[in-house]
């Protein structure tokens, strides 16, 4: 399963507060709102590479839920939103 | 020395020949006309500013005598920057307005050392207020009447931001007034300095008035900023005060930002920062007494 590595995205770029984040991406020079699960997804990619089901697994139980596959499913239409943005990318093979 | 140290005739001499050096806060803009309103325009509304000889200019602002060949008997004005038209040719009644607009242009497309915002920024007990908002929208009258209380003006327009430190520089002009807003000032400020009104402009009709002269005595003392405030006039309301959370003020700033886009990462942490270290609040309101009260309870630190 590929993995999901930073591409615009750095930690030093983003922060975090209680309602909401804010991610700078320095290939687009756009700057993006992301709610608070999406955040954490973007700093766990930022941490390692991470497949969607391990993001799904990482998530779910930051969040108290269990990893199903509705659960996936939302996560990764969001990740795909973040590629979608260029703040990440899956890793070369 | 100052505009007012020079005679009339010797200013006139330079805006004709070399340019005018006037120091507007940490910029340095080199002016230039022929039209004899302007030379009357510094001296009345920029008596007090610094006319600078030993240091380069930003850039040059230069507002001309022109005329249309197919209709010579209409007098027109040209603004260049750098000696480059910008406009097309208005009526020279319009002049000073010109100039105005000429150094506003002048300092939000040239001076990416600093993070612009597009702002009212005034400052009490050491702090500054920024209350980013659109033109229009009655930045400059609420500015001026909390000048009126005992606020000090930096800039109607502008807030400069130094990007290292967040730090915010003063940039002392002419306060820019609009239709309604003209009567309710000159009310607040008789015994300021105000140009006549121009009327027919594209926002109206306009009016200056010439900065406190403690706001240009004190065009070097920076101060850190200590509140934003997102402010609307609204005839509806007496006053609505609402903490806004961190991601949407970073997000209001950035749009009310002149420069945010050629900065990058260091503007995205610039703003970040204030937004970590300064409270920010929407403010609607449409009685003058009690937003300047809950402006003064707000930057010591008690506002609700």
């Amino acid at each position: 399963m590929p993995k999901w590595v930073p591409l615009g995205a750095d930690r030093s770029l983003i922060r975090v507060w209680d309602e909401a984040a804010i991610a700078f991406n320095r290939l687009s020079g756009q700057t993006h709102l992301l709610n608070p699960v999406a955040a954490e997804a973007l700093l766990l990619i930022l941490d390692k590479g991470q497949s969607t089901d391990e993001l799904s697994h990482a998530l779910a139980e930051s969040i108290g839920e269990e990893p199903s596959a509705e659960l996936r499913q939302r996560i990764g239409a969001f990740v795909d939103e973040l590629a979608e943005l260029g703040l990440i990318a899956e890793a070369s093979r | 020395m100052r505009v007012c140290e020079y005679s009339e005739a010797d200013l006139s001499a330079r805006l004709r020949g070399d340019g005018l050096y006037l120091r507007f806060g940490p910029f340095v803009l080199r002016v230039h006309s022929d039209v004899p309103a302007i030379t009357s325009h510094l001296m009345a509304l920029y008596a007090r500013h610094e006319v600078v000889t030993d240091e380069p200019a930003e850039s040059s602002v230069a507002v001309m005598a022109s005329r249309d060949l197919k209709r010579p008997w209409v007098a027109e004005a040209t603004l260049q920057i750098d000696r480059r038209p910008v406009l097309h040719p208005l009526h020279r009644r319009l002049a000073i307005p010109m100039l105005e607009w000429g150094m506003n242009w002048v300092v939000a497309a040239r001076s990416h050392h600093y993070l612009l915002i597009h702002s009212a920024t005034i400052e009490k007990n050491g702090r500054v207020a920024v209350l980013p908002a659109s033109s229009g929208s009655g930045k400059s009258t609420l500015c001026s009447l909390l000048v009126r209380a005992g606020w000090r003006l930096l800039s109607d327009e502008f807030a400069v931001i130094r990007l290292d430190d967040g730090m915010i520089l003063p940039m002392p002009r002419a306060v820019s007034l609009k239709n309604h807003s003209i009567a309710v000032v000159k009310a607040a400020f008789p015994e300021a300095t105000f140009t006549v009104e121009f009327t027919d402009t594209i926002k109206g009709t306009l009016c200056f008035m010439a900065a406190p002269h403690q706001a240009v005595e004190r065009s070097h003392d920076q101060a850190p900023p200590g509140l934003l405030v997102f402010p609307r006039y609204d005839p509806e309301t007496s006053l609505v005060a609402k903490s806004m959370p961190r991601a949407a003020a970073h997000a209001h700033m950035v749009a009310h930002s002149m420069n945010y886009g050629p900065i990058g990462e260091r503007g995205f942490s610039c703003v970040a920062d204030i937004i970590e270290r300064t409270p920010a609040w929407a403010v609607a309101y449409s009685d003058v007494a009690k937003v300047v009260d809950w402006f003064d309870a707000a930057i010591a630190g008690s506002a609700q």
